[in-house]
């Protein structure tokens, strides 16, 4: 299909193509680009704001452990729970109440301190209560603590002193316990510290986390990967500890679990990719998860995207109107060129093409233009060159109608004549039937072919012929001298060379004088050629005349006819054609005394087959 | 376009004009990218100075002003006062050089009334306080004030308590020893109205209870867990109290309290009332029965939310703030 669109159509899409393709060569690399980047930022708000909050529950948490500090070296204190001896109890209303002045007025974080003294008797008179008593003592979280010897132990978050129903909702679990070895200089035990922690209070950096904008959700896991507190909508807390690493993983015996920090990364949680954060809270070695779903990470590289593609579908739509345009420019001229061409093809009607074009194709058009001009001059010059040859073969034809025609006139003048000869040698006119017999054999000469060579002594008689019909008028008014040596009788010569010159001799030459005169022939050899000479001592020819004649073979056929009465020019002619430029005739006279003609011929013993 | 004259000529344009858009859409789409970021802002910004942001009532202020703010396409700045006069007067500085636009605050003291709004007008912005009146020290208000109708909210919480022990008869039962126990936080003006208000309400509607039995517990910070220690310290020093009705200027006082009501086995020998932003409305919308009965519901989104739209009205319309605008304060109570 692609092969049968046109040129245009093929330039258009192909640029169209072009386009698309780098739009969507720069939307991948940017996509690669941006995706990076904005995961690189993600990654390092998160990152960052979660250190931020770690460090600010950490800061909280290191002062509610300082706390113990405080009271294991107040002096009061250290009295109270040493005054176990006999007569020592020492007074569980005395002791709240120091406490109370002492530190829970300052620190709002702890909502009480209760001392227990290492026999386990809870000093203060509310807790001390059976039902509170048994509460504190038997609770999991204390008991571990007693068990495993930790200087300090948090509990899960619950309500203190008695914990709710494990089913009871996250929100009613108020409170977190810490528990604390109270040990003297020489660490021996003097008691136990609890610090009851408003469990919202502590972990109120998380509430600055707004789940619309930065986490949808985080946790706080603690050593035990126990969730202690959560904020936001998420996946169950056994996924999330599934996809950390070492996230399950706890050691045996006492150390740190194995769950690692690490920067953000991009797992799958409960099926869902999802950017995690990871931070640690040393000194409790609890855990701050942070949760964002990859798609809200990226929002803003496809955010990006769409804006390529709606600029590259913009640039998309201009390119292919551009392209269309310049493919139309481009095509164009060649789509002229093609109708000139199917022009042609049709009608055989070969145009030029008439077209503003540039570069290549106003060259192309250029050139064939100049052929088109070139093949029509041809075409123009092969029509004249017919005109021509049918005009000449008319002329031949006319010329050949002419010649039978003039072939038929002396026949019938030759044969009229012969019979008035009879008439006259029947009569007895001797002198007619000479002169008529003359004239005939003149008359056959002249109709049997002027172009004939003939001997010169043939030619002289033929001469002599004409002299016996001119001695009919001008008598013995003339005399006719022969020069000629006998060996050039028999040189050939055109035929009917001699009569005209002779002619002219009488005509020109002896009559005009009114005096007899004597025309000499003479012949002889030359340079290889044979040279006749008729010579007449008539009146001459002016030199206006000699000059017209000197320059008859040059002149038009118009022009030569009027020479013909004086027969020169034809015998000139006749030479030229015959023999070539290097022969012909020459004439000299002086007006009063006589006229010489000279003929340059070849040598008559071989020049003319 | 045109003059370019050669085929050659004409297809490298064409490839240079691809390239000049390649290049043109990368430089748009990075400059686009980068406006994101660095666009200048033209939004209003209205600052949230809260006194507590872990506190379940700000936290409905915020998200009501926040709220608000999305709908108005203005900018948000919250602050944490901590309860702090002078975090306050330096989270107001921060939010004046932040560029803005209105301020929201709570104070956690009427004391630094007089600085928060001479520094507010000194950079003409809009100010509106919430919970408490910014005051003088004659008591005139000096800005507009956006809150509950504490009086109003106690006396609801008072007659329904009265009428509840009425219908219980507790009061009238001499096997019953009913103990009242009232948690307060006298240091807020408002929390003090709220709980006077509900104590007379309750002591007048309430002709065979007599104010020794009204036992006030002092819980610190206003929240669950001071409750929690002060009603269990409370339920120690009565031990022949065997009915308890408790209240509290909040929702969290009411809930701690019943906790531990529960911890020891006196829930469902109690009666209690509270006032607050919805965390007891959301306990008693719950499938648990608790000591908790009622309480008057307070809208905190609904401030928050109306005091953006102050803020916003005034900065774009020139709109006046009332000088006082309260919430409704209706008594919800527990399905039967």
């Amino acid at each position: 299909m692609i092969k049968a669109w046109s040129i245009n159509k093929k330039l258009a899409v192909s640029y169209s193509l072009l386009i698309l393709l780098v739009v969507l060569s720069i939307l991948v690399v940017l996509s690669l680009i941006l995706s990076g980047r904005l995961m690189r930022r993600a990654q390092g708000q998160l990152d960052q704001k979660l250190g931020d909050i770690t460090a600010a529950i950490q800061g909280q948490l290191m002062d509610v452990i300082a706390v113990c500090d405080d009271v294991k070296e107040d002096a009061r204190i250290i009295r109270a729970l040493n005054a176990t001896g006999p007569g020592e109890r020492p007074d569980k209303n005395a002791v709240p109440a120091l406490i109370q002045e002492r530190y829970a007025a300052s620190d709002t974080l702890i909502g009480k301190l209760i001392l227990i003294d290492r026999n386990l008797e809870i000093l203060d008179p509310v807790y001390d209560r059976v039902l509170y008593r048994d509460a504190i003592l038997t609770d999991e979280d204390f008991t571990e603590f007693l068990e495993k010897r930790y200087g300090f132990y948090f509990s899960t978050p619950g309500i203190f002193p008695i914990d709710p129903e494990p089913s009871s909702p996250e929100e009613d679990r108020l409170t977190i316990v810490l528990y604390q070895r109270l040990l003297d200089e020489r660490y021996w035990l003097m008691g136990y510290l609890l610090s009851i922690i408003r469990k919202d209070l502590l972990f109120s950096p998380l509430h600055e986390i707004d789940p619309e904008d930065l986490f949808t959700w985080i946790g706080v896991f603690n050593s035990e990967r126990r969730l202690v507190f959560t904020r936001g909508e998420g996946p169950a807390p056994e996924s999330v500890l599934a996809a950390l690493p070492g996230g399950l993983n706890r050691t045996s015996g006492i150390g740190p679990p194995a769950l690692r920090e690490r920067p953000p990364f991009v797992t799958a949680i409960e099926a869902q990719r999802t950017l995690v954060a990871v931070r640690q809270i040393p000194r409790v070695n609890w855990f701050v998860v942070g949760l964002t779903p990859y798609r809200r990470a990226m929002s803003d590289l496809r955010l990006a995207i769409r804006l390529i593609l709606a600029i590259g579908a913009g640039f998309l739509l201009a390119g292919i109107a551009l392209s269309a345009f310049i493919a139309r420019t481009i095509t164009h001229p060649l789509e002229e060129i093609t109708r000139t061409m199917h022009a042609y093809d049709e009608n055989r009607a070969l145009a030029k093409i008439d077209l503003q074009a540039s570069g290549e194709l106003a060259y192309l058009v250029r050139v064939y233009n100049r052929l088109v001009d070139s093949i029509n001059e041809s075409i123009r010059n092969i029509y004249a060159e017919q005109e021509k040859k049918k005009e000449a073969e008319l002329r031949s034809l006319e010329y050949e109608l002419d010649f039978l025609q003039a072939q038929i006139n002396p026949h019938f003048i030759y044969n009229t004549l012969n019979a008035i000869g009879f008439q006259a040698e029947k009569a007895g006119n001797d002198a007619v039937y000479d002169s008529l017999k003359s004239f005939n054999i003149l008359l056959k000469a002249a109709v049997s072919g002027i172009g004939e060579l003939v001997t010169l002594r043939q030619e002289l008689s033929l001469v002599d012929n004409f002299i016996r019909i001119q001695r009919l008028r001008y008598g013995d008014t003339f005399d006719m001298i022969r020069e000629i040596p006998p060996t050039l009788l028999d040189a050939r010569v055109p035929k009917l060379i001699l009569q005209p010159v002779v002619e002219n001799a009488v005509f020109h030459g002896i009559e005009p004088s009114g005096r007899p005169g004597t025309i000499t022939i003479r012949a002889r050899r030359s340079d290889g050629g044979l040279v006749l000479e008729v010579a007449d001592n008539g009146v001459g020819m002016p030199v206006g005349m000699q000059a017209d004649l000197a320059a008859a073979a040059t002149l038009q056929n118009d022009d030569r006819r009027r020479f013909n009465r004086i027969g020169l020019a034809n015998v000139g002619e006749r030479i030229k054609i015959l023999f070539g430029a290097g022969y012909g005739l020459s004439l000299e006279s002086r007006q009063g005394e006589g006229t010489t003609v000279t003929i340059t011929l070849p040598d008559g013993q071989g020049a003319v087959e | 376009m045109l003059l370019l004259r050669t085929v050659r000529t004409r297809i490298s344009f064409i490839l240079l004009a691809v390239a000049l858009a390649a290049g043109l859409t990368v430089v748009l789409a990075a400059g686009l990218a980068g406006c994101r970021g660095g666009a200048a802002r033209e939004r209003l910004l209205f600052a949230l100075l809260v006194n507590r942001l872990n506190n379940p009532w700000t936290e409905q202020q915020i998200a009501g002003f926040r709220e608000a703010c999305a709908r108005l396409e203005a900018d948000v700045l919250v602050l944490d006062n901590q309860m702090d006069a002078n975090m306050t007067l330096s989270n107001l500085d921060v939010a004046l050089e932040q560029g803005a636009d209105g301020v929201a605050l709570s104070p956690p003291d009427q004391k630094i009334s007089a600085l928060i709004v001479d520094r507010a007008f000194s950079a003409d912005i809009p100010i509106v306080a919430l919970d408490l009146r910014l005051l003088d020290y004659n008591n005139r208000q000096l800005a507009p004030y956006l809150g509950v109708p504490n009086l109003q909210a106690g006396r609801a919480a008072g007659q329904w308590l009265a009428s509840e022990l009425e219908r219980l008869g507790w009061l009238e039962d001499r096997r019953l020893t009913v103990g009242v126990a009232a948690l307060t936080f006298d240091a807020i003006w408002d929390m003090r109205l709220r709980t006077d208000a509900l104590r007379q309400s309750l002591l007048d509607n309430s002709p065979a209870l007599s104010a020794e039995q009204i036992y006030p517990v002092h819980h610190r910070r206003m929240d669950a867990v001071g409750a929690l220690l002060g009603m269990h310290e409370l339920i120690t020093a009565h031990p022949e109290v065997t009915n308890w009705v408790v209240y509290a200027g909040n929702d969290e006082g009411v809930i701690g309290a019943v906790r531990a009501l529960e911890q020891v086995g006196l829930d469902e020998k109690a009666l209690g009332c509270g006032i607050g932003y919805g965390r007891a409305r959301a306990e008693l919308e719950g499938s648990r029965t608790t000591a908790l009965k009622a309480t008057v519901f307070l809208d905190g989104e609904e401030i928050g939310r109306t005091a953006a739209e102050y803020l916003y009205n005034y900065r774009v319309n020139g709109t006046p703030i009332p000088a006082a605008t309260y919430t409704d304060a209706q008594v919800t109570e527990a399905a039967p």
